[in-house]
């Protein structure tokens, strides 16, 4: 007959083998000696575990608060813990890209702002800051507030504008 | 009185008398698996306070212990993983309401404490919680039942922790 199984052996200390298969066991316990002494090797083995786990229990067993449905201490542990780990590895990389986003758009808007006038070329000459006015205006084409880059558009009659240095 | 409301007072009254006679068994087993006075409280009011719903609730609780028991090990198994994942256990595996205490006490007993939960904390969760059901002297069919595992599989995994956890033991006491 084939040696039992750790499985049948620790049914067997348990006293979880229902009646038959438990004396079948027996049976074979009293004819192998090897699975005899793995039998007193488990069973010393769940001795010592058990001994070891009774040190955890605790040395004095408080008295149950009073219970209030409205009170879910857990939960509202969870939601600080969660709040916690949220301020340290979502709050700070979010505050991080915020800021960036914030440095270039301020960035770009000062630029935008500096570039405010200067949409102005002067066919063949260069470009000139600050019009105080323009003319005609069906003739030029300001490109005040440049928000896009693109560069300046040339303007088809230079004369009609007249800038601040020029107006001294 | 309407009768609802007699179904109420009478429901109350259940689940106040099981949270007293229940409300220890939950606390031993939070504190031996989670090692610390607060959480061990904090779990079994969660539990209790699950059971207080679903009592009030339209979910029918027929067995109340292995429901109980289900429920403890559950959420003591996400809290495991959850504090697992975010390193939150102090590395020694015990809480200042815990050992630091019993320290005071007495210093060897102490120091048994912390190997056998050293030991516990190398092992998976699952085999912790089962480790502790097992030591609660529950069935194999109450096993089976907080733990889902078939109840023919709970000795092959019990006797498989007993001896992760003797290994471990072993491996403490040489180091």
């Amino acid at each position: 007959m084939r040696c039992l199984p750790d499985k049948i052996l620790q049914e067997y200390l348990d006293g979880e083998l229902p009646e038959a298969k438990s004396r079948r066991t027996e049976k074979h316990l009293a004819g192998c000696k090897k699975c005899s002494q793995r039998l007193a090797g488990s069973r010393a083995q769940n001795d010592f575990i058990r001994k070891k786990l009774s040190l955890l229990y605790p040395a004095e067993i408080p008295v149950a608060p009073a219970f209030s449905p409205d009170i879910g201490r857990f939960e509202m542990r969870r939601k600080y813990e969660f709040k916690r780990i949220f301020t340290v590895t979502i709050r700070v990389p979010t505050a991080a890209v915020a800021m960036t986003v914030l440095f270039f758009l301020g960035f770009s808007l000062g630029i935008a702002l500096q570039n405010r006038g200067e949409g102005i070329r002067v066919r063949g000459g260069e470009t000139k800051s600050t019009p105080l006015y323009v003319s005609t205006s069906d003739s030029v084409q300001i490109l005040s507030l440049n928000w896009d880059f693109m560069g300046y558009r040339p303007i088809e009659h230079p004369q009609s504008i007249i800038f601040k240095e020029e107006q001294k | 009185m309407s009768q609802g409301e007699t179904g109420d007072q009478s429901g109350q009254v259940r689940f106040d008398f099981l949270y007293q006679e229940q409300f220890s068994t939950v606390y031993k087993f939070g504190y031996r698996l989670l090692g610390d006075a607060e959480k061990a409280k904090d779990l079994a009011q969660e539990v209790f306070l699950r059971l207080y719903r679903c009592l009030n609730g339209s979910e029918p609780v027929h067995d109340v212990r292995g429901w109980i028991y289900r429920t403890a090990a559950n959420l003591s198994l996400d809290w495991i993983r959850h504090e697992t994942r975010f390193m939150k256990i102090s590395t020694l595996g015990f809480g200042r309401n815990g050992l630091v205490h019993e320290i005071e006490k007495d210093f060897d007993k102490a120091e048994e404490i912390s190997a056998v939960r050293k030991a516990l904390k190398q092992l998976r969760p699952r085999d912790r919680i089962l480790l502790n059901l097992y030591q609660e002297e529950l069935s194999y069919k109450e096993i089976a039942q907080a733990t889902g595992l078939r109840r023919s599989s709970v000795g092959q995994f019990v006797s498989r922790a007993i001896k992760r956890l003797a290994r471990q033991l072993e491996k403490g006491e040489k180091a």
